[in-house]
């Protein structure tokens, strides 16, 4: 028994109102209230049965202030930032919305193609590099792409060639030429093999190692293919054009004799499909976005080809990027806000509209560590967001409830 | 060529003239598949007027570099490249812009963040400035709506927190007593009373205020009521 706070309590009329002017002060009032918390001095009643018997690991007795209780068990909940963190100029930025212009690579090296020069800029120390500047001839870029080393980056010219560029040694390694007949406006890596998408429709797998690159080639848009993406595991390519197409080609179907090269055709998109995104906590799980003419993001089995959802937007979608931490997706928009929209999955619900951009946010990237976004648009700046978490709290430090001294020997 | 020159923009009958006019004149021209429309422009301007008559078809035409569902097989044609190097215009279905007059507009002038000029600068972080014109832009929206922003109102009134301030319930009408005097005070010549002056005065009228509330709060029967809670509170902790 409590015998402090029982005196406490039936002497109580002698607390608290001897200056009631003083007291006035919330500041005053807040500080007594979180002593009088502390000191668990809430309860109505000196003695309590207890509900459950207390748990061994628990230090902190059952009828302290449940509000903290309520607080451990559930996750806290994160403050998304609704202005951008940090923004950078980027002039000269094709307000194109086939290209694909903005990469991050897994070195935490961002790489952004303003007109015909690509440039590299450093996320760990802010440091802005040239990587090259392409003659007028063959410019200007018309995509970029990180390869899952981080040291290597394909860039895609508008004379239909790709450029291999070492980003530490600032090299030249190769140039990939006579595949393509038009701009090479998409780029995906998936292990050693660079897949190309470009302007006249087809979709080329190079292998990067050998003389003879070109390994495979995909036909089936007849426009522009403006969206490609390798799944996580590296087995299923899904692909979207300016032919409202999204088509999904799997590895296994090269070798089988099939009537048609690809898995699934999806022709449920009423306006170019660019925005493509991959699950990363459900492999076979595919988010696809629809330009002006229809504004829909859609969710695809692509083992099966069914369409598990869809939902309007109310703008044109230009890019989509998923939560590695937690089930959320990414979207941004054009015309008329420019926003980027944080939704709740697999609810669809819009968490938060991330504004800013006064014009269409066409490209996005995400960090290697997962927390920040980086957004292009057409107004010319570069702007990241904390979207998906600070980058100190994403660290999944589990603290351990330590007792006292836990780091010193027992007491021998 | 028979067209109709009313303004409304049908983008599908566009599609199908443009579409018409490439495919009689595209012999012996080198085509980068659906994106040298730069040629064609050329060429339409110099027409009899076809083109030229309505800006908005102009724009349309000009824009539309890769027409929907034609079934224009024509990708797996021998595609060549350009000579002409430069920058093309951005074409396509995508790029147009709901916006009549607006779409495809390059340059400085398409709702870019920075004023033109400001010296530009590859990736330089212009974090500051962008948030600098962010908060002019919002106050001079405010001004124009003669709503006080939030950052006028702590100008205007020197007690900026007393009305919106929680007061406990035992202060009862206090801070609306407080919030009439301060407003009661702006009507009055207060360009003569210095701030401190200002403040005196309310404190002095404060303090009788303050005084006589707790004087009336402790007579009421809702405070003889708290003190009766009290005691049943007391005696409930015994059981």
């Amino acid at each position: 028994m409590d015998f402090d706070y029982a005196h406490y309590m039936l002497t109580e009329g002698r607390k608290g109102k001897e200056n009631p002017a003083d007291s006035s002060s919330p500041s005053r009032e807040a500080y007594r209230k979180q002593l009088a918390e502390t000191f668990n001095m809430n309860r109505t009643r000196i003695l309590a049965f207890k509900n459950k018997p207390p748990t061994p690991t628990e230090a902190i007795p059952n009828e302290f202030s449940s509000a903290a209780h309520q607080v451990k068990s559930a996750k806290p909940r994160r403050h998304i930032p609704q202005t951008s963190e940090r923004t950078l100029d980027a002039p000269d930025l094709v307000d194109d919305y086939y290209l694909n212009l903005l990469d991050w690579g897994s070195s935490n090296v961002l790489s952004i193609a303003l007109g015909s020069t690509v440039y590299l800029w450093d996320a760990s120390d802010g440091n802005t590099s040239e990587l090259v500047t392409i003659d007028e001839e063959s410019g200007p870029v018309t995509s970029v792409k990180w390869a899952p080393d981080g040291r290597h980056i394909a860039v895609g010219l508008n004379n239909s060639e790709v450029q291999l560029w070492d980003s530490t040694a600032n090299r030249l390694l190769r140039t990939l030429r006579g595949g393509h007949g038009s701009r090479v406006g998409a780029l995906d890596w998936n292990n050693h093999i660079l897949t190309t998408g470009g302007m006249d429709g087809q979709i080329i797998n190079n292998d990067v190692r050998v003389r003879a690159h070109i390994v495979e080639t995909y036909q089936g848009h007849h426009q522009e293919v403006c969206g490609l993406k390798w799944s996580a595991s590296g087995q299923q390519l899904a692909s979207g054009g300016n032919d409202n197409l999204l088509h999904i080609w799997d590895r296994s179907m090269a070798s089988s004799n099939a009537p048609t090269q690809w898995l699934h055709r999806l022709e449920e998109h009423t306006a170019a499909v660019k925005a493509l995104a991959w699950c990363p906590f459900q492999g076979n799980l595919l988010a696809s976005g629809g330009g002006g003419g229809d504004r829909c993001i859609k969710f695809w089995n692509t083992h099966t080809g069914a369409c598990l959802n869809s939902v309007d937007t109310g703008s044109q979608v230009c890019a989509l990027l998923w939560n590695k931490n937690e089930r959320e997706l990414l979207s941004s928009h054009g015309f008329t806000h420019n926003q980027l929209t944080l939704w709740k999955y697999p609810s669809m619900v819009k968490i938060a509209e991330l504004t800013g951009h006064t014009s269409r946010v066409l490209f996005m990237a995400q960090s290697p560590d997962g927390c920040t976004v980086a957004s292009a648009a057409g107004d010319e700046t570069l702007r990241f967001w904390n979207v998906f978490g600070t980058p100190e709290v994403a660290k999944p430090a589990p603290k351990t409830n330590s007792e006292p001294f836990a780091h010193l020997n027992r007491i021998r | 060529m028979p067209e109709s020159r009313d303004r409304l923009s049908r983008q599908d009958d566009v599609v199908a003239a443009y579409s018409r006019r490439r495919v009689s004149r595209s012999g012996g021209r080198n085509i980068i598949g659906m994106g040298s429309p730069i040629i064609f422009v050329v060429e339409d301007e110099n027409e009899g007027g076809q083109v030229a008559g309505t800006p908005i078809r102009w724009r349309d035409a000009a824009m539309v570099g890769t027409p929907g569902r034609m079934g224009l097989d024509r990708s797996n044609d021998a595609i060549g490249r350009t000579e002409i190097g430069r920058t093309a215009p951005i074409t396509g279905r995508e790029n147009l812009s709901p916006v009549v007059g607006s779409g495809g507009g390059r340059g400085r002038g398409r709702g870019s963040a920075l004023p033109i000029w400001y010296p530009r600068r590859p990736l330089n972080d212009i974090t500051a400035v962008v948030r600098a014109i962010e908060r002019r832009r919002k106050c001079g929206e405010d001004l124009q709506t003669d709503r006080p922003s939030v950052s006028d109102i702590s100008i205007i009134s020197p007690y900026p927190t007393i009305s919106t301030r929680r007061f406990p319930p035992t202060i009862g009408k206090v801070p609306k007593i407080l919030h009439n005097i301060t407003h009661h005070n702006d009507g009055e010549d207060s360009a003569y009373l210095t701030p401190q002056k200002k403040l005196l005065n309310n404190i002095d009228t404060v303090e009788k205020v303050v005084m006589e509330e707790l004087k009336k709060l402790r007579r009421t029967p809702s405070a003889k009521r708290e003190e009766q809670k009290k005691r049943v509170r007391t005696l409930m902790s015994m059981r």
